[in-house]
């Protein structure tokens, strides 16, 4: 009895380890599924992300590299092999420098070390064909614990300069059209009294001509010996009519009018060509005096009814070496915007007398030209930003704000030149220019000594 | 007393001034002329001098052009104010719209420049009532029909796209037409079109200018009030453009040039500027002269005669020849004046404004006499076409 009962326990113990177990197994593999599931949902975002990411880095437009410490390229995307020119086999491996030009391994570990991990800058890229151009790069570090790589972002600014150029033929097509309205108004006037002038000059002959026709009539009486007392009497009302004291008085300042006239017109005609130098591609060397010279004259129309021109141009200046026609469109922009900053103070200063100043002196290896006003200054917080593209404070219609940012470009970059500017509110502004000289010749003056 | 015209030219360049001195010296005989540098010795010249013509330059220092005319303007308003100028700006130019009365372009010759003053001169000299020359030179808009100003107003608040609008809107009122004429028959903004008709001006002017003279200056205004006594002023401009339409189909119909026609179209409008000058700016005489009118079973041309000493046409035709508008136009718009017509030989645009006016008149005044009594149709001998004109009068 006692073993049945025995046996009977161990049953029901087993039936319950049994059922626990049942319930276990049951449980377990609910979650074993519930698991699954997750890893398949997991899997599938995994996916989804991936599919993401792969589409950022085929469709960007900008060229997308990842480097590995060592600077060696470990990936590209599509839009990095079109920029680049080289498949992604040939890429994966190079040297981040085989494609940027410039970039170096110990600007790779300066990177890595400071603080920001962030580069900026613009580079020459080196396509697979050989060919050079410009690109905007920037590079980031990833500096996990187990994840370090670089990431470069690179924007080909071939497009961009090509557009850069054609906004700088854009805005001097502008300030010519501007200058034309001018020119034509300061060519208006003379050409009107040379016209004048000849027209006098014609009716003026003709009246003496009448007159020399009654002297010779006189004449051939006297040869004949008749009375000539009629004809003196003709020749009297004629001298009157023609009011001959007037025409003798008037007639040579006709002429040296219409030739005066004429002179001014041609002069004016003459610092058109040299403004604007067309066709000029290479450096050459010109002389400063004259380039400033004409870009005054051909500019008088928007000063000379605002300020006073003094120019104070030195006779012992070396030539420069440059493109004059760029040179004088700079110098254009500022004198505009000198005689706009004296317009502007006038508005508040009505009898405030303008002055524009124009010096040039040989430094050193400059040719350097000065260009002062007596406007109303540019105030301090607008002084980092003058040079900006399409930064300008003047009202809409007066400026797009591209003249000194394509001033700045046209000295320091094409010129390797200098530009400074000193400017105070309500005293004046100048602008110092320095050209390089054309080397080994002249005297030096000091800067400043010019006065 | 002083039979010469008094002229003053001014401008900055003195080399200028003695090119002009010697080459109007031909002139010395109808002209007594000064001559100022700049603006500051302008006004000391008139100030002294009784100046009629001043004809001045547009850039100058410290004082320009248009701050010098504004000024000669307000302190002589019967002085008739000129631009000579090289200036090509519009910026600047839209300044001086509402001050010269026209626009000499340099380098202008010297039959140009004896032209357009002779011309001023003689539509002046017509004129002897000094108030009233006082007047004309004095106004720098003629009043429009309130209701084309609003029109206007929105059209160029709508921007260009409306500009066909705009143009059917100033061609139909007289006011906006014969500003719009002004603007173009000297050079203020181009080369003069004194003969093109109002469409074609405005797109001479273009519809960025004309908006912007709208709203920025004051050169078109509306007329600002609707009637006078019972004369109601929609129907003045009903009437002109009723006379221009009729005088342009007329010259057609005998064989006119196309530019005869614009003349005949044109003259046919303006013929009501000068009972919108008498009306706007002397009310109570123009009350009067209806009155007259009225009681004395007369004309009101007649009756206009009598209150003011002259005929609106011969006030219209001192402003259109002030304000440079083609010496044709004006020619035509005083042929309304059967007097002042001259050489009936020829069917020419002055005899379509005559016959036009003419026939819109019998139909709106019973008493008049009919066209066919007219001395000067007679000569003209076109008696056979009479009842075809009439036939084109729609009523």
């Amino acid at each position: 009895m006692a073993t049945l009962e025995i046996l009977k326990r161990r049953i029901d113990r087993e039936k319950k380890a049994r059922l626990a177990a049942e319930s276990i197994l049951e449980r377990k593999s609910l979650e074993l599924h519930e698991a699954t599931v997750e890893a398949q949902e997991a899997a599938k975002r995994i996916h989804e992300q991936n599919v993401k990411v792969q589409a950022i880095l085929d469709y960007a437009a900008e060229g997308i590299i990842t480097v590995n410490e060592k600077c060696e390229i470990t990936s590209i995307n599509p839009a990095g092999t079109r920029i680049f020119g080289y498949s992604t086999d040939e890429t994966i491996g190079k040297h981040l420098a085989d494609l940027v030009d410039g970039f170096s391994r110990e600007q790779c570990d300066a990177l890595r070390d400071s603080d920001k991990g962030i580069l900026e800058s613009e580079f020459t890229g080196c396509r697979a064909d050989g060919s050079e151009f410009v690109l905007d790069m920037t590079i980031s570090c990833v500096n996990d614990d187990d994840l370090h790589m670089m990431i470069a972002f690179v924007r080909d600014r071939t497009k961009r300069k090509h557009l850069e150029s054609q906004l700088a033929l854009a805005q001097k097509m502008e300030s010519v059209g501007q200058l034309a309205a001018g020119i034509a108004h300061e060519i208006n006037t003379p050409i009107q009294y040379v016209g004048d002038n000849a027209k006098f000059l014609q009716d003026a002959f003709s009246d003496i001509e009448a007159l020399l026709d009654l002297y010779e009539n006189l004449s051939l009486s006297v040869e004949s010996k008749s009375d000539p007392s009629d004809l003196l009497g003709k020749i009297n009302k004629q001298k009157q009519d023609a009011d001959l004291e007037f025409i003798r008085e008037e007639v040579p300042q006709a002429i040296d009018q219409a030739i005066s006239g004429a002179d001014r017109v041609a002069s004016i005609v003459r610092a058109m060509k040299e403004f604007s130098h067309p066709g000029v591609a290479q450096q050459t060397a010109f002389c400063m005096n004259s380039a400033l010279e004409s870009t005054i004259t051909v500019s008088s129309n928007e000063w000379k009814y605002i300020a006073d021109m003094e120019t104070d141009l030195s006779k012992s200046l070396p030539n420069a070496l440059g493109f004059p026609g760029d040179l004088n469109q700079a110098f254009l922009n500022i004198i505009v915007n000198a005689a706009h900053a004296i317009e502007k103070r006038q508005e508040t200063e009505s009898d405030h007398k303008g002055k524009i100043s124009i010096s040039t002196a040989h430094v050193g290896n400059w040719v350097v030209v000065k260009i002062n006003d007596n406007g109303s200054g540019i105030k301090p917080e607008d002084r980092a930003r003058i040079f900006d593209p399409f930064f300008t404070t003047k009202p809409v219609g007066k400026g797009t704000g591209q003249g000194l940012s394509i001033t700045h470009g046209v000295i320091v970059e094409k010129h390797n030149g200098e530009l400074e500017v000193d400017s105070e509110v309500g005293v004046g502004t100048t602008f110092t220019i320095r050209i390089p000289a054309v080397s080994g010749n002249r005297t030096e003056e000091h800067e400043g000594d010019s006065k | 007393m002083d039979i010469k015209t008094n002229i003053l030219f001014v401008d900055d360049d003195p080399n200028l001034l003695s090119g002009l001195r010697r080459m109007l010296r031909a002139c010395r005989n109808q002209w007594t002329m000064h001559f100022a540098v700049g603006g500051a010795a302008a006004l000391e010249v008139v100030a002294k001098h009784n100046i009629d013509v001043i004809v001045s330059d547009m850039k100058m220092p410290e004082i320009d052009g248009a701050e010098l005319l504004t000024t000669i303007s307000r302190s002589h308003p019967e002085i008739v104010r000129l631009i000579l100028s090289g200036q090509a700006e519009h910026e600047k130019i839209v300044n001086v719209v509402g001050v010269a009365h026209q626009f000499l372009s340099k380098p202008c010759d010297s039959d140009d420049l004896q032209s357009t003053i002779g011309n001023i001169c003689d539509a002046k000299a017509k004129l002897t009532n000094l108030d009233q020359r006082v007047l004309v030179t004095q106004i720098g808009s003629i009043p429009c029909a309130h209701q084309n100003y609003l029109e206007l107003t929105s059209i160029f608040e709508a921007g260009e796209n409306e500009f066909d609008r705009a143009k059917e809107v100033i061609a139909k009122d007289v006011g906006l037409s014969v500003k719009v004429m002004q603007l173009v028959s000297s050079s203020f903004f181009g080369s003069p079109q004194p003969k093109c008709d109002i469409p074609a001006a405005c797109d001479m002017l273009g519809f960025e200018l004309l908006s912007q003279l709208f709203f920025e200056s004051n050169i078109f205004a509306p007329m600002e009030s609707e009637t006078l006594g019972e004369f109601v002023f929609h129907d003045l401009y009903q009437r002109s453009v009723e006379t221009s339409e009729l005088a342009r189909q007329i010259a057609i119909a005998n064989s006119c040039s196309p530019e005869d026609v614009v003349i005949a179209q044109n003259a046919g409008l303006f013929k009501g500027v000068g009972r919108l000058i008498l009306a706007r700016y002397f009310p109570e005489a123009y009350l009067e002269a209806l009155d007259v009118a009225k009681q004395g079973s007369i004309s009101i041309g007649d009756a206009e005669q009598k209150v003011f000493g002259v005929t609106h046409v011969e006030i219209g035709a001192f402003l259109l020849a002030l304000w440079g508008i083609a010496p044709e136009i004006v020619r035509s718009v005083r042929a309304i004046e059967e007097s002042e017509t001259s050489d009936p030989s020829s069917f020419g645009p002055a005899a379509a404004v005559f016959v036009a006016n003419h026939l819109i008149g019998e139909s709106d005044n019973p008493q008049q006499a009919a066209i066919e009594q007219s001395e000067y149709v007679r000569q003209l001998d076109c008696a056979q076409q009479i009842p075809s004109w009439r036939a084109l009068v729609k009523r």
